[in-house]
């Protein structure tokens, strides 16, 4: 039978590497998807990754168990992300640009695209960054509006509406595009 | 733009964006890599020394009553059963009176089972 997230909390918090590794079999790809669209670095994703889980297996005790694990693991893992990339912009390096950017770079990709790919990659573009993650994570990345909220440190309403705007957004820009198609 | 519309349009909305914009996938090398990282990494934080703890506490909890009723027992009655005779046997409930202690119960010198002192003298003179 499988464990439960909180179940499994609570081993770790006993010093069970085995239920550390469970956890770690189970959130390792979605702690990565999130990172990496936060920071747009496959490297940096990972020591994000890797340093999100050390530090759940430090502070296990202040895990509360009657609270969802996901968000709570998604929080931290965005936390982490933020540091490193403030830490960029203080230290006067290149900062990480979200996953998006560097993707609609790629010349390959954009010829794989077509028009309404560039149409979409320009109205995602045109959208404030903190909705087009709040958008992408919701959409493509499958977090709930609870979860994203958490990682964004607002209310799930927030999100909901920033979603909406942006599919708003991207509809309008779409639109005669597939208005001419259909 | 009727509702259905909407919602083919959304749909392909989501795909074009999932294409644009896709959801990064470690592969298998970098999976298995980054799994071992965490798992070394996080090796040193994760005390074993707690969970042996917990087993063993598990395992005493249905015993710690029984322990503390009998604690508690041996408390009570340890000054009674490791009095000292005064010939040096060790006295207890079993103990079988001898003549000289059925005799003393009737001695009309005792005031009672309290009179300590008088129990001694007699026990002492009869020897």
């Amino acid at each position: 039978m499988e464990l439960s997230d909180a179940e499994l909390m609570r081993r770790v918090k006993a010093g069970d590497r085995g239920a550390f590794a469970a956890l770690v079999e189970r959130y390792m790809d979605g702690a990565y998807a999130l990172a990496a669209r936060l920071l747009g670095e496959p490297a940096e994703a990972e020591d994000v990754v890797q340093d999100a889980f050390v530090r759940i297996a430090e502070c296990a005790d202040r895990y509360d168990d009657t609270r969802p694990f996901r968000p709570w693991f998604y929080r931290v893992v965005a936390n982490i992300a933020s540091n490193r990339k403030r830490r960029f912009r203080t230290r006067g390096e290149e900062a990480l640009s979200p996953i998006t950017e560097s993707e609609l770079e790629a010349p390959d990709r954009a010829a794989e695209r077509g028009q309404i790919g560039e149409r979409i990659a320009e109205a995602l573009e045109t959208l404030p960054e903190r909705q087009r993650s709040l958008f992408l994570l919701c959409e493509v990345d499958g977090l709930t509006s609870a979860e994203a909220a958490e990682v964004a440190g607002c209310a799930p309403g927030t999100v909901r509406w920033h979603v909406h705007e942006a599919r708003k957004a991207l509809r309008e820009a779409l639109d005669p595009l597939y208005g001419t198609d259909s | 733009m009727n509702d259905s519309r909407d919602g083919g349009l959304d749909e392909r909305i989501t795909e074009q964006v999932a294409r644009v914009a896709p959801t990064a996938k470690l592969d298998g090398v970098s999976r298995a890599r980054l799994r071992n990282r965490i798992l070394a990494a996080a090796d040193a934080v994760l005390d074993p020394a707690p969970a042996w703890w917990e087993m063993a506490s598990a395992w005493a909890r249905p015993l710690i009553p029984t322990a503390a009723a009998a604690g508690l027992l041996a408390l009570l009655l340890g000054p009674v059963l490791a009095e000292p005779s005064a010939d040096g046997v060790v006295l207890g409930p079993d103990t079988e009176a001898g003549e000289e202690w059925m005799l003393l119960a009737d001695d009309p010198v005792l005031d009672g089972p309290d009179d300590v002192d008088g129990l001694l003298m007699a026990v002492l003179s009869t020897d």
